[in-house]
């Protein structure tokens, strides 16, 4: 008697995203980073990750209701931190680790996208970042 | 007056951590009424302004996480690290190579040190409205002459004198050697605490905060305490003697343990504005590795 053929059943994960964000087709490299990023999101202490590419960007937060504070924070640190780049004469910004009472958040370029990395504060953020870069 | 005292006194903070840091390039502290303090020699001081505002507006933005405690920005030729003290900001640029680490145990220890300091000083000012004159550092030979009653007084003697100053309308001479007193010595504790052994000493002999650096092994001596040849140099030279050989390190909680005093004998440790001493010796004064001390020498007695 032939074996059961085992049924095989593809399941497309669908991504949280903003929808004022038009979607695009997605360089390899861009699509090995989401995956890297779902890996890290699953560990303990990570909070979330905004990608913010050209035309499009992707926010992934545990609590949506902090999603709009998350991403006004991580725009504002990324502009400041160009800012005092510019005026400070850092060079290119290579990382910023912005770290609060609660939490602290990574953020740096790769390519053309700018990541946000937003974690509890036990979290070894240069570890992230070498998984990351 | 007292906006006045805090940025005198932050700027020398800023000046004596840039000193003892060679990686530090500049640094500012950003207050939180938006005053920007900075010390003399800051060749960034047009970008300052830019700066502090950008840092608000992020630092308002920041209350997702709880506010902003620190940030660093990596670039590839510097960095900047902006950390919180005491509602304030200390932001400071750093060579890309810098010791972060060493950088924060330096101004997590300074600069709240002398913000405490401060702060009692210009308490105990609101009590006492006289004029607030700067201690000078040291003053030699004509005021070597110890005032007994002004001689390591106790905590609540120092109270009592600051509540007699403003009662008993004393001469302008005294009120002022007590603020005096107070600024030198701003946290002496009970007699008791002191070590017998220890003699009184004139109040102007000069005197620096140190940050200790625990140091052990089978060859040190328990009594021995190295500190920087130059502070050494300069002390020898202040007192008019050929080598100070002793000194009294006093913690801020008010424990002192005199101790004799070599060289450091770690180049790397020179100039750093580090007084090492014997694990045994931090046991005895309860400090820890980073915190300040107040380190003064001990005169030695004239023998003729």
């Amino acid at each position: 008697m032939p074996a059961p053929r085992k049924k095989v059943v593809q399941v497309d994960v669908e991504e949280e995203q903003v929808d004022w964000a038009p979607r695009i087709e997605e360089p390899s490299s861009i699509a090995s980073l989401r995956v890297s990023l779902d890996r890290i999101k699953s560990r303990p202490g990570i909070i979330g990750y905004i990608v913010r590419g050209p035309t499009s960007a992707s926010v992934d937060v545990k609590d949506p209701s902090k999603i709009i504070d998350y991403a006004a924070l991580s725009a504002e640190a990324m502009e400041t931190s160009d800012s005092l780049s510019e005026s400070f004469d850092l060079g290119k910004v290579c990382s910023i680790v912005l770290e609060g009472k609660n939490a602290k958040i990574l953020l740096f370029k790769k390519g053309e996208q700018e990541l946000t990395v937003f974690m509890e504060k036990s979290v070894d953020h240069n570890a992230v970042c070498k998984e990351l870069s | 007056m007292n906006d006045e005292i805090f940025n005198i006194a932050l700027r020398n903070a800023l000046s004596g951590i840039k000193s003892s840091i060679s990686d530090l390039n500049w640094s500012f502290i950003l207050t939180n009424d938006g005053t920007v303090v900075t010390s003399d020699d800051n060749p960034v001081g047009s970008n300052m302004t830019h700066a502090a505002s950008s840092l608000q507006s992020l630092a308002e933005k920041a209350n997702t996480i709880g506010g902003l405690d620190n940030v660093l920005i990596n670039g590839e030729k510097n960095k900047i690290y902006v950390s919180s003290i005491n509602d304030m900001y200390l932001v400071a640029g750093l060579a890309k190579n810098a010791d972060l680490v060493y950088f924060r145990t330096i101004t997590s220890a300074v600069l709240p040190t002398v913000l405490k300091v401060l702060d009692s000083v210009t308490s105990s000012l609101a009590h006492d409205p006289a004029p607030f004159k700067p201690t000078p550092a040291f003053s030699f030979p004509s005021s070597r002459s110890p005032k007994p009653e002004l001689l390591e007084p106790t905590s609540s003697e120092l109270t009592d004198n600051q509540e007699q100053a403003v009662e008993e309308n004393e001469t302008p001479e005294v009120e002022e050697a007590e603020e005096t007193e107070e600024i030198q010595k701003p946290t002496l504790d009970t007699a008791d605490e002191v070590d017998v052994g220890v003699d009184k000493q004139p109040q102007e002999l000069p005197s620096q905060q140190l940050i200790v650096d625990r140091f052990s092994g089978l060859m040190v001596k328990s009594d021995t305490v190295q500190l920087d040849v130059e502070i050494l140099k300069r002390w020898s030279d202040e007192l008019n003697v050929d080598n100070v050989d002793q000194v009294d390190v006093e913690t801020f909680s008010g424990k002192t343990v005199r101790c004799k005093a070599k060289v450091i004998n770690d180049p790397k440790l020179e100039g750093r504005g580090l007084v090492r001493i014997p694990e045994k010796a931090c046991q005895s004064l309860d400090v820890r590795r980073g915190e300040l001390v107040r380190v003064k020498p001990v005169v030695p007695e004239e023998s003729d």
